[in-house]
């Protein structure tokens, strides 16, 4: 313990680093004698150039694949690699950390938790959900670019730059355009702590993004649950990739209640009814929360509900790799975890917009133009 | 330092859940046996195992599992657009197999007829020749 102590701050690091990665890596030290399996062979064109169209041409992919098969043309190198991307995106969720919350410690097990978060496992284990840690590289990349210091057009040329290369990972990729534009509208230049950048940022915008988010939320609701319950016909014309999108939203209300099913994979028991019921309860509440802040508060709950409702979504998309969508719907692994960075905001969002309304507020009596409580 | 506990704590759980379910990831078999064990009525994991057995040589088991797989299909609540294309794809799977083995089975009508109204044009793609006797003539 003494030797610990008479380390420097930055040896400590690395030495928590190292032992973390020791551990990631002894976690995950079975996929080496893992097969492809499922879609990924059928997902790995390399071998089969005469299959290439417009709609595969993906250069970051391309590049993240060629690199795997210069070393392995194994799925021994395409776990290998997606084990290397995972760490550095958990590397990414360390400096985007400390850009939001400016100290080292929260950052750090943010990090860490990432790391070694069981949702991880099918994005590493599943060859093909290379993708998603693409997507998430590329959407944290843009966070710290523009989080990282003060605005630059080089800064907003390199966040572009990044954006589009993202983009061009999936389609579904398009989840990550909430990134800039909620880092610049709650961008402040003197505090960067993000929690008083969203106090300080302009209403007018915070209230447009709060609208368009809240506005997909509803109709991502509406489509992706009235199309699981039969209410739709099934060939509407909006089924095909505005869907892929859509459902990228949509997971925040599938998170809530899944958060329970590792408990019950501890036990040994199916307990999927739970967030099945659970998520359509939550789903309606939150709706009911903002339709209501909508109506009677007009400006602040409503802004707040949507920016809020937004980090989630960017929580979940960005911090944790999402599980591909074609990947069957299996408890133990579909979305559990991703809801728990994006439960506590979903709850001081409907606890700070009740708070507002109940403190007693001061109106300016047009007569006399004084304040009454 | 309650905080560092905490986090601590959850790193160690973390860390013994992902080791727990990296395995189910090491092949098809494994993955979609993993799946059935918590989704037993989940379709497409039924399928898939029972193409993953038939990959690995053990064809009983295989055609079990999606003779099982029709049973769940028709009960499960899904999108209609799913169940259509499970239902097809294990039957057509169970028409090769018994096709394979060369000998008529008294499930063949019925299969055919349920592929045959589920998706006419698999019957009329190059190659196979579909009769209105439901004779599938192999060119």
């Amino acid at each position: 313990m003494a030797d610990y102590q008479a380390l420097a701050p930055r040896a400590r690091a690395w030495l928590w680093a190292g032992v973390l990665l020791v551990i990631a890596a002894g976690c995950y030290r079975s996929l080496l004698t893992a097969t492809f399996i499922y879609e990924d062979i059928h997902w790995y064109p390399w071998d089969r150039p005469w299959t290439w169209d417009l709609a595969s041409v993906r250069p970051p992919m391309f590049a993240a694949w060629g690199l795997a098969f210069l070393g392995w043309s194994t799925p021994i190198g395409h776990h290998v690699w997606n084990f290397v991307l995972h760490v550095t995106v958990a590397l990414l969720v360390w400096r985007v950390g400390l850009c939001l919350w400016l100290r080292e410690g929260p950052a750090t097990a943010a990090a860490a938790l990432f790391l070694l978060h069981p949702l991880a496992v099918p994005s590493v284990g599943y060859a093909i959900a290379q993708t998603e840690i693409m997507v998430a590289l590329g959407g944290l990349a843009i966070a710290w670019t523009l989080l990282a210091g003060h605005w630059t057009w080089h800064r907003g040329a390199l966040g572009g730059i990044l954006l589009t290369l993202t983009l061009m990972v999936k389609a579904s990729a398009l989840g990550v355009l909430a990134v800039p534009i909620l880092v610049a509208s709650v961008r402040h230049e003197e505090r960067r702590d993000l929690w008083h950048a969203l106090r300080a940022s302009d209403q007018t915008q915070r209230s447009i993004i709060a609208a368009v988010f809240y506005l997909l939320g509803i109709g991502v609701w509406l489509v992706r649950y009235g199309d699981t319950l039969g209410w739709l016909p099934q060939q509407y014309p909006w089924r095909q990739w505005p869907e892929e999108m859509l459902i990228q939203s949509v997971i925040v209300w599938q998170l809530a209640a899944q958060s329970i099913l590792p408990i019950g994979i501890a036990f040994q028991r199916d307990w999927t009814w739970v967030p099945l019921t659970a998520q359509a309860v939550l789903a309606l509440a939150l709706i009911g929360t903002g339709a209501w802040a909508v109506a009677v508060r007009r400006h602040y709950p409503v802004a707040m509900f949507g920016i809020l409702w937004s980090l989630t979504l960017i929580g979940v998309r960005l911090v944790v790799p999402v599980v591909p969508s074609g990947t069957p719907r299996a408890p133990e692994w579909i979305y559990a975890q991703q809801w728990y960075p994006a439960l506590p905001g979903m709850i001081w969002c409907m606890v700070d917009a009740g708070r507002r309304i109940l403190e007693p507020r001061a109106i300016v009596m047009p007569q006399t133009g004084q304040e009454q409580i | 330092m309650r905080a560092k506990i905490v986090v601590v704590c959850l790193l160690i759980s973390y860390a013994f859940i992902t080791a727990s379910l990296v395995p189910a990831w090491q092949n098809n078999m494994t993955l979609w046996s993993r799946v059935l064990v918590f989704s037993p009525s989940y379709p497409r994991a039924a399928v898939n195992l029972g193409q993953a057995l038939a990959v690995d040589g053990r064809l009983p088991e295989a055609v079990m599992v999606w003779e099982q797989t029709r049973v769940i299909s028709k009960a499960a609540r899904m999108p209609e657009r799913e169940r259509q294309l499970v239902l097809l794809v294990v039957e057509l799977n169970l028409i090769n197999f018994f096709a394979a083995k060369n000998v008529y089975d008294s499930r063949l009508p019925e299969l055919l007829t349920d592929a045959w109204e589920r998706a006419p044009y698999v019957f009329n793609a190059p190659g196979v020749e579909a009769t209105g006797e439901w004779r599938i003539i192999k060119h």
